[in-house]
């Protein structure tokens, strides 16, 4: 089957993600997925999505990242805009953001909500991966693997609220001029997580996932 | 009250006063933690009228609700010293163009003494060249008046700020380090150095500095005074994508900036400073930068307010929603500035969403669009104060 032509999809995942850093984190988690699955496979094609090939067929991944200047109310076009180029194949939604906290206040949060109502209009199946926490946080459900890459002693204490700032502050207490840096950058360190902790201790079901590529 | 760059010249604002108002809370006060201090005064003119205070209000409590109590009757000339004194009895002299806090400042027998001090020895930097190059000048030629060192916040020569950071308080050098490195991950190191000047240069200099105040007068007597620093001090930064380290003179004018923030923001508490004013806070720094930029200088300013201005959508964007102020346009060109509404957010957000934009976007769409577009961002704030 060939993975370079839409209609031989037997589906797709369109992945809207917060920033850069969920979308190496789940790259890397779908490349682990495809290590422990006989036969899978994935590649990156030249306009940057993703295919994983299956016994059963190929899979087209999408990712759509926000960043700081991406404007959620456009997300939802670029949903209807997939799958509706790429069909006939069923798509299902991958959401992964920080909720952070108190919708009332911020005004990323409320754009997200209204983005969720949307979606639910659109009837597409949708993995809800969206918490009150930063990427980072998923990754740090592996502090063994995070303090071995770092060459940190097992006693290490994390500090600060959220995922990314206790990242740095474990970058930090070895050299204040290499601090955790996002996206592309952690590549490496994500690779060194041991993704089956991950997937068995993560607060956010991820091995969903998993069970819709596969 | 005589400072004619600070004089409105809107017709609008001809017989306006000027009004300033802060409230602060320093917990060591206990009983009189919480502070509000305002005074308002009227502009000299030339008929010889204004420049006169007009109004002066002191209120202490011990808890931010409640009702304050004032501490001054400065139409009555009279002040209350304690809180257990039930009003103000005490008589004080004060003429028209004098502070109450400046009289009140030198009793100390008074148990609001304290109080008082904080509030004469409130700071504020503002930090507002567009053109961050003046900022970083090494040029060891200066105007001898001129503020030096880190506490005087001066706006021309950061580089001797930081080397003063550096030596005196090397633990928020290393903050500061760890945040531009943060921010520009192909950052290795930066530095700042100081230099001596040789003795040719000096010469060299020293001519230059006759002729200047040769040239420069304030009166028929008077020069204008030089002086020759004896260091020049350099910022170095060394980059993974450069050979060498490199000045920061030769770097882009929004990293300049950036340097200037951090740094800013890493001394301001140190310098005693309450406040700090930013303004066009976005100039020449890239709109993905944004929220990690406010996100270490939030951390950085260590309990010091900041006010910024700005005129971008992704900086209204990653602010809390109830800490913005919007200018509102007016026909008289008097800027007024207002928050939204405490149940508005929601409804902003909506909106925004249903035109496709963020609610960043959509407010300066709803500023820039026509009138009635001006009504409807009204219709989201709270009168204009």
């Amino acid at each position: 089957m060939s993975a370079k032509a839409g209609r031989d999809y037997i589906k797709g995942m369109a992945f809207v993600v917060e920033g850069s850093t969920e979308r190496v984190f789940y790259h890397e988690y779908l490349k682990w997925c495809c290590s422990q699955t006989a036969g899978a496979s994935m590649e990156q094609l030249p306009n940057k999505d993703f295919v994983i090939v299956t016994d059963q067929g190929a899979v087209l991944l999408k990712f759509n990242v926000m960043g700081s200047v991406g404007s959620v109310p456009n997300a939802i076009n670029w949903i209807r805009s997939i799958c509706s180029k790429e069909a006939p194949h069923p798509w299902t939604v991958v959401l992964c953001y920080d909720t952070d906290g108190n919708a009332a206040q911020n005004l990323d949060t409320r754009a997200w909500l209204r983005f969720r109502q949307d979606l639910g209009s659109l009837g597409l199946p949708v993995i809800d991966l969206a918490a009150d926490a930063d990427i980072e946080d998923m990754m740090l459900v592996d502090i063994d693997g995070m303090r071995s890459y770092l060459g940190l002693e097992p006693g290490v204490e994390l500090k600060g609220r959220k995922g990314k700032a206790k990242l740095n502050s474990l970058f930090k207490t070895i050299d204040v001029t290499q601090p955790y840096h996002e996206g592309e950058r952690s590549r490496d360190l994500i690779r060194n997580l041991d993704f089956q902790v991950i997937e068995t201790c993560a607060p956010l079901p991820i091995d969903e996932i998993r069970k819709a590529v596969f | 009250m005589r400072e004619e760059s600070c004089m409105p010249l809107v017709p609008a604002l001809e017989k306006a006063e000027y009004s300033f108002e802060v409230e602060f809370c320093l917990p060591e006060l206990k009983e009189y933690q919480y502070i509000r201090y305002g005074f308002t005064f009227a502009w000299a003119r030339d008929d010889g009228t204004g420049e006169r205070i007009t109004d002066e209000r002191i209120e202490l409590n011990s808890k931010r609700s409640g009702n304050w109590s004032s501490y001054l009757k400065r139409e009555l000339g009279k002040y209350r010293p304690s809180h257990s004194t039930q009003r103000c009895t005490r008589k004080m002299n004060l003429d028209p163009d004098q502070l109450a806090i400046d009289v009140l400042t030198a009793i100390d027998s008074i148990e609001i003494n304290p109080a008082i001090r904080a509030i004469r020895n409130l700071k504020y930097g503002a930090c507002y060249p567009l053109n961050a190059d003046g900022i970083m000048d090494d040029y060891p030629l200066e105007l001898e008046s001129k503020d030096s060192g880190i506490f005087a916040l001066s706006e021309d020569d950061l580089p001797r700020s930081l080397y003063e950071l550096k030596n005196g308080h090397p633990d928020k050098y290393a903050e500061f380090k760890g945040i531009m490195c943060e921010l520009f991950p192909e950052i290795i190191d930066i530095d700042v150095v100081s230099s001596q000047l040789l003795q040719e240069q000096k010469q060299r200099l020293e001519k230059q500095k006759q002729y200047i105040e040769g040239a420069a007068t304030v009166g028929p007597e008077e020069k204008v005074p030089y002086r020759i620093r004896d260091e020049v001090y350099r910022i170095f930064v060394n980059s993974e994508y450069l050979n060498q380290p490199v000045s920061v003179m030769r770097m882009s004018d929004g990293t300049k900036r950036v340097i200037w923030l951090v740094a800013r923001a890493v001394m301001a508490s140190i310098a005693g400073i309450g406040c700090l004013v930013v303004e066009e806070v976005e100039t020449g720094i890239h709109p993905r930068m944004m929220r990690n930029l406010l996100e270490a200088v939030d951390e950085a300013l260590d309990g010091t307010k900041m006010i910024l201005t700005s005129h971008s959508p992704y900086i209204v964007q990653c602010l809390p929603f109830e800490s913005l102020y919007v200018g509102v346009p007016s026909g008289d060109g008097v800027a007024t500035f207002a928050t939204f509404g405490a149940d508005q957010a929601a409804d902003l957000s909506d909106a925004a969403y249903d035109h496709g934009m963020s609610t960043g976007e959509y407010i300066f769409a709803l500023m820039s669009a026509g009138e009635d577009e001006e009504d409807i961002l009204k219709s989201y704030l709270e009168a204009a104060e």
